[in-house]
């Protein structure tokens, strides 16, 4: 009897887990993930804050730990300095480029708005990459926004709600973002490894890709603004495939230690799908 | 009453997974709070207090990350239910039963959460993914297990007493 009222209790519960998985996929506990994520983010906040002073009293315990935070901190000023070169590179490279058009229009950094956002969780799961923020719909944020640090791109807001967001970072397994190496201008799709690796792949095969070459978004497509940083190349090879080269790649931005991270507001992707509606309807 | 007094419980433990627990990741892997729980518990008691706590927290869980809702609650369910059926009630003291179905029953949970996020277009390469997640994962709950266990096994007892007669 005992054992028949389990077996009953297993399958509403399986049922209940099939159900919600269904819905959830299919959009429909949208409004309601959205509501609860409300409060709990709000736990998160008050919880979260003194999990990351423990981790950080825990890293000074350790002796052997100061020195690699100096050569953390001097990888962070590299990382900075990095980066700062990579835009002013760009800014020189779009200054010759702006001189031969008279009617030169783009979305350039100077334009960027964003809005400033505590990290308040990290996905649960190590399969999923991602972060929680404390900036929603209220702030401004809105769906597939970049989300940056002074390093480079983090990632894309991939769920919002009021008052928070779901960011998926470039390393999930999931993130494609059309980027460009920018010494050679060759164009690639970086994608997140489940290792925390970046690789940009579809590289051209007759690309000089040198390591340390920086990567940057190229904006094809307009999912992301142009010239964010990516990363920069540890090595590159040819694909299995033989027809294209493959680059691994190293974030400036350390993942696992995010604490601020900025989104950038006022980025509208273009809305290619119209284009994808015509080529379905056999559209010349 | 039981049932009900371990929602909160859940809870807490899936909040903390959100924002505590990554800060101990190795790897991939972190300890997941709601699931010792939840297989302490139907070691301990009545599985159909485990499975219910299972859900809710599963789907705390998810609604707190990009996992589709539901997708650990399909895992810890079924872990639930199978560590019962095999084993059935476990004394607090056992040291054997709780690391072996705690390591065994990652491996469970973990392909469940696989199998959701690859319905849900997210495809993890199954290899990589078992050994940079599964593999921490599963070796933070074999060493948290006892402790755990433990500390639901004191819980249990406080919460149903022994009933006593005279003779």
């Amino acid at each position: 009897m005992r054992c028949g009222g389990r077996i009953v209790s297993f399958s509403i519960m399986l049922l209940a887990a099939l159900l919600l998985i269904t819905f959830s996929i299919s959009g429909a506990l949208g409004p309601l993930e959205s509501v609860v994520t409300v409060p709990l983010n709000l736990i998160q906040r008050v919880v979260g804050s003194p999990a990351r002073s423990v981790g950080g009293l825990v890293d000074d315990l350790a002796a052997y730990q100061r020195q690699k935070q100096r050569i953390d901190d001097l990888e962070e000023a590299l990382a900075v300095y990095q980066a700062e070169l990579a835009q002013l590179r760009e800014k020189g490279e779009d200054y010759d480029r702006l001189a031969a058009l008279l009617d030169y229009n783009r979305f350039g950094p100077e334009d960027h708005e964003y809005v400033t956002c505590d990290v308040i969780g990290r996905g649960a799961t190590g399969f999923v990459h991602s972060l929680q923020i404390n900036c929603g719909r209220r702030d401004g944020v809105s769906l597939l926004d970049p989300v940056v640090t002074e390093r480079g791109l983090v990632g894309r807001v991939a769920q919002v709600s009021a008052t928070g967001a779901q960011v998926l970072l470039l390393s999930d397994p999931k993130s494609r973002v059309n980027a460009r190496l920018q010494t050679t201008r060759d164009d690639g799709v970086v994608i997140g490894q489940l290792a925390g690796d970046l690789i940009m792949s579809f590289i051209s095969i007759d690309a000089a890709v040198s390591e340390g070459d920086l990567v940057l978004t190229s904006g094809l497509g307009q999912t992301l603004p142009a010239d964010l940083v990516v990363g920069q190349v540890l090595s590159a090879s040819l694909a299995e495939t033989e027809l294209y080269q493959e680059a691994r790649v190293r974030s400036l931005v350390d993942f696992d230690r995010l604490e601020i991270v900025q989104v950038l507001v006022n980025f509208e992707p273009v809305d290619l799908t119209i284009f994808q509606a015509q080529e379905g309807a056999g559209a010349p | 009453m039981i049932r009900y007094i371990g929602l909160p419980i859940v809870l807490v433990a899936a909040i903390l997974d959100a924002s505590v627990m990554p800060e101990l990741r190795i790897g991939g892997g972190a300890p997941d709070l709601v699931f010792l729980v939840v297989v302490s518990w139907a070691l301990l008691a009545d599985a159909r207090d485990a499975m219910l706590w299972a859900v809710f927290g599963g789907a705390i869980q998810d609604a707190l990350s990009l996992t589709p809702v539901g997708a650990s609650a399909l895992g810890l369910v079924v872990v639930a239910f199978i560590a019962d059926a095999l084993l059935g009630d476990v004394r607090r003291t056992n040291l054997l039963f709780p690391p072996l179905v705690m390591g065994a029953g990652t491996v469970l949970y973990h392909l469940g959460l696989l199998i959701a996020l690859r319905l849900d277009g997210h495809i993890v390469p199954l290899g990589e993914g078992l050994l940079a997640v599964t593999l921490p994962t599963a070796i933070y709950h074999v060493l948290l297990s006892l402790l755990v266990f433990r500390l639901v096994g004191l819980a249990h007892d406080w919460l149903t007493p022994r009933r006593v007669g005279l003779e």
